[in-house]
């Protein structure tokens, strides 16, 4: 199987970011591209009110444009590799977005860590990575945070 | 970045695609390949009980994983064979902390997406959430 084209959610965390460092080694390695994702979830307050029909999406288009900002820095903090990137801003639920993105790119491969800003307490069952993981289309590399020092 | 990766199999022909990206990565980096079979026992005093009839396991299961080395050997990527006796997802887990392993690659099933919740109790699944190195799930 080819790896052409893979996907690197991240949320911004050093555990994400950790897994797009590798994911980029890995498209340096496959000489494939690499998308880099960030889905930004509407505040509940925001899908919640009936009285932020006119500050909603203001506000949604602000916190996209940071994203961006932020997919831009990080890519500046990240080692220096001779790979195609793309750099995506998606608006909804995580998991969701991230399968629609796979899908619809397509992508060979998604990178992925295991505790992202919602850690240990949903690993198991629920976290964004669990359901990648498990409804993914294509091949899911989990990245986890080092053990600790014994 | 992955050096010494783990390749779990069962004795299907299933798990061509997953010893293939092992075998890529792990020429990508000068790293080795272990192929990894669990043979399930079915009792916690297997070893002293139908002892002959775990061996022949093994002889089939050792018997099958020459086969699937054809794969790693064709690419030229170093290989070791491995059969061990347990519970296969604590084993595989286990396992792979023994040596070392820096990346497991194992074979997934496909999500029916009518019946999401189907795939948790699998062995895939379970590595997926205990192991303690990165895992690619192959679908």
């Amino acid at each position: 199987m080819d790896i052409r084209h893979i996907l690197a959610p991240t949320d911004f965390s050093e555990y994400a970011n950790r897994a797009v460092a590798a994911a980029i080694e890995l498209a340096q390695a496959f000489g494939g591209k690499l998308t880099i994702l960030h889905v930004v979830e509407p505040p509940s307050y925001l899908v919640d009110s009936h009285a932020s029909s006119h500050h909603g999406p203001l506000l949604l288009k602000a916190m996209e444009e940071q994203a961006g900002q932020e997919l831009a820095r990080l890519l500046t903090q990240l080692p220096a590799a001779q790979v195609e990137i793309t750099r995506r801003v998606m608006v909804g639920v995580p998991y969701q977005q991230i399968l629609a993105c796979a899908s619809a790119e397509p992508v060979d491969l998604i990178v992925i860590a295991t505790h992202g800003r919602t850690g240990l307490r949903h690993l198991v069952l629920g976290s964004v990575a669990e359901r990648v993981v498990r409804l993914a289309p294509c091949p899911v590399l989990t990245i986890r945070p080092p053990a600790p020092q014994a | 970045m992955f050096k010494n990766i783990l390749v779990p199999v069962d004795l299907t022909d299933v798990h061509q695609p997953a010893l293939e990206i092992a075998a890529r990565l792990a020429k990508a980096n000068d790293g080795e390949v272990t192929v990894l079979h669990v043979v399930e026992v079915i009792s916690e005093v297997w070893a002293t009980e139908d002892r002959e009839f775990y061996n022949r396991l093994e002889r089939t299961a050792r018997d099958h994983l020459a086969r699937l080395g054809h794969v790693l050997e064709a690419r030229a990527v170093p290989r070791r064979e491995e059969v061990v006796f347990g519970h296969r997802a604590p084993e595989i887990v286990r396992y792979a902390g023994e040596i070392g392993a820096d990346l497991i690659v194992l074979k997934s099933h496909r999500i029916d997406l009518q019946n999401p919740s189907a795939g948790w109790g699998t062995v895939s699944y379970k590595v997926g959430i205990l192991a303690q190195c990165p895992v690619l799930l192959v679908k």
